[in-house]
């Protein structure tokens, strides 16, 4: 049994078991980005021309879009991961499971489909909105529309990367999976905070923001803001690579304590605490 | 063959195994016994890496247990856990892939587990559709499907009735009987000493008897005379000295034999009060046994 063949049925369960609940948040999400788009086309048909932006009204939607759907997509699938992770420890199951594979394969898995599922979402309905607003002839989407979707699919699997074993640890902290909303709180305020001055700084200037440059630099801050410079163009090449290194690494060493809070969380029962579950970790 | 050796472990000021060592063979169905608190979960989570022990080494047949020798156990833990969504049968067929089995044989063994523990027809049912009774089951069919060398319940019979306990005692003896190694725990000795030949019970953390339950009844310094009379009188032991009453039931009297105790005056002072029916001399039970040993 290769450790990939373990992820593999993990990542295969996750799918069967959530793919009601996917199908759902899809529907959802394609029918407001999709159904703005048709909107917007039918109420300027009577009008000769196109709806359009000029270049820079089309950066300040583009960019405040792509904060918004960063923010949403961030916070969902570390819900769906929080939840999923404090049923598996609260229905016991995870003792069973953790008998035949190590913690790291499971939470890996775990990740994996959330993921997969996370950017199928955001694949899907910036697709349409690409395939719908260019058959429309009533509507002109911006240019940088392309471009925008690309930056927001690097941005979620980056920020998903940075923040998904951190919801899924405090999953295995909690007592009762009704309770997983507040465990994730302290982390969605992190995520609260990116996101704010992201949106702040999409309808202003950006040039000259030192506050959305420092937190574009900043791991924890850099997937709601750094997607919205790239969107906008003012950036260097050399903050990019500068903010994707940073959060990387910050990235790896977060995994590893999660890991461990993961693991030990997820076979103490009841309310754990950090230090508790860190003790309490194998492997 | 497992082997526990040494194996300690503290949780803050509570010591939950102190030095614990035991083996169970191929083909051994080992009661593993001891009252609440003993630390009998703890060496079983130990032995799946779901607790760290502080000392001590777990082997089977003669090597560490890594994460390739555990896809070769089954384990039931103590509090039952399944996917509450799934059907009885994929859950089954979750677990045996998860050990190693290929789709076609881990859906060969789950369909049939789910014949022999008598849940055929549930097979699609979700397991939170299904009776307390019949999760136990899936659960028990979870441990098994791949067939695993060795069998780690902990506590299999809680909460069973006698009908699933007997087929549950059955499904452990042609486990152990194909020769798998087969340990569990259980407070219901009366069910240990039908099933088990070899025993282990521990206390405070420590084996403090073991062997086959034969053995550690013959072992047991005390004896126990069990007296009945015809009429059903129990009064005429009031008048003995040098023996204590352990119970009187249904007409008969058990009586614990203390010192050196004169059976020839017993026998004729239970004549005298009428005619005797019963007149036996008896080691301890099992369940005698093990409060001698963890009474305290």
């Amino acid at each position: 049994m290769r450790w990939w063949q373990t992820v593999g049925l993990v990542v295969q369960r996750e799918l069967t078991a959530r793919r009601k609940a996917a199908l759902i948040v899809t529907g959802v999400l394609v029918i407001v980005a999709v159904g703005l788009v048709v909107l917007v086309a039918a109420v300027n048909s009577g009008n000769g021309r196109p709806a359009s932006l000029d270049p820079a009204e089309a950066d300040e939607v583009l960019g405040t879009m792509g904060v918004i759907i960063m923010f949403m997509a961030i916070l969902m699938t570390g819900q769906v991961l929080l939840i999923g992770v404090a049923e598996e420890k609260n229905s016991r199951v995870a003792e069973v499971v953790l008998g035949a594979m190590r913690p790291r394969l499971l939470l890996f898995g775990k990740v994996i489909a959330i993921g997969l599922i996370g950017l199928f979402e955001v694949l899907l309905t910036g697709g349409l909105v690409l395939v719908v607003g260019g058959r429309l002839d009533t509507i002109e989407l911006p240019a940088a529309t392309g471009g925008a979707v690309a930056i927001v699919v690097l941005w979620f699997l980056l920020g998903f990367g940075f923040y998904a074993t951190v919801y899924a640890a405090a999953g295995s902290l909690v007592a009762r999976h009704q309770n997983a909303a507040n465990a994730a709180g302290p982390i969605n305020i992190v995520v609260m905070i990116g996101y704010f001055i992201g949106v702040i700084s999409s309808s202003g200037e950006a040039a000259g923001n030192q506050l959305l440059k420092v937190a574009s630099l900043t791991p924890p801050l850099a997937p709601t803001t750094m997607p919205l410079r790239m969107i906008q163009g003012d950036v260097q090449v050399w903050e990019i690579a500068a903010s994707i290194t940073l959060l990387v690494l910050a990235a790896y060493g977060l995994i590893l304590v999660a890991e461990r809070v993961y693991s030990g969380g997820l076979l103490s029962s009841g309310k754990t605490r950090i230090r508790e579950a860190f003790r309490n970790a194998v492997r | 063959m497992l082997q526990l050796e040494g194996l300690s472990k503290r949780f803050g000021d509570v010591v939950a195994l102190d030095g614990c060592t035991l083996s169970v063979r191929r083909g051994q169905m080992l009661g593993f016994l001891g009252p609440n608190g003993a630390g009998k979960t703890t060496t079983m989570r130990t032995i799946f890496g779901l607790s760290r022990p502080d000392a001590g080494t777990v082997a089977w047949d003669g090597q560490p247990i890594d994460a390739a020798a555990r896809l070769g156990f089954g384990y039931m833990p103590e509090e039952r856990g399944l996917y509450p969504r799934m059907t009885a049968s994929s859950q089954i067929v979750y677990f045996g892939r998860l050990h190693g089995m290929s789709r076609s044989a881990a859906a060969a063994g789950a369909a049939a587990l789910l014949e022999e523990f008598g849940l055929g027809e549930r097979a699609d049912a979700r397991i939170d559709e299904l009776s307390h009774g019949n999760q136990q089951r899936v659960q028990l069919a979870v441990a098994m499907v791949h067939r695993p060398d060795l069998l780690v319940l902990d506590e299999p019979f809680a909460g069973l009735d006698p009908v699933a306990a007997a087929m549950l005692a059955g499904a452990l003896e042609r486990r152990a009987a194909e020769g798998a190694a087969v340990l569990f725990s259980s407070h219901q000795l009366d069910v240990v000493e039908d099933l088990c030949e070899d025993v282990v019970i521990v206390h405070h953390g420590k084996v403090v008897a073991e062997g086959s339950v034969q053995d550690l009844r013959a072992a047991s310094q005390r004896r126990y005379l069990d007296v009945t009379l015809r009429s059903g009188a129990t009064d005429w032991v009031e008048a003995l000295g040098g023996v204590e009453v352990v119970s009187r039931k249904g007409g008969s009297v058990r009586l614990l034999l203390a010192g050196e105790i004169d059976l020839v005056a017993l026998s004729a002072a239970a004549t005298a009060a009428g005619e005797v029916v019963e007149f036996a001399l008896r080691p301890p039970d099992l369940s005698e046994v093990f409060v001698e040993v963890a009474g305290s």
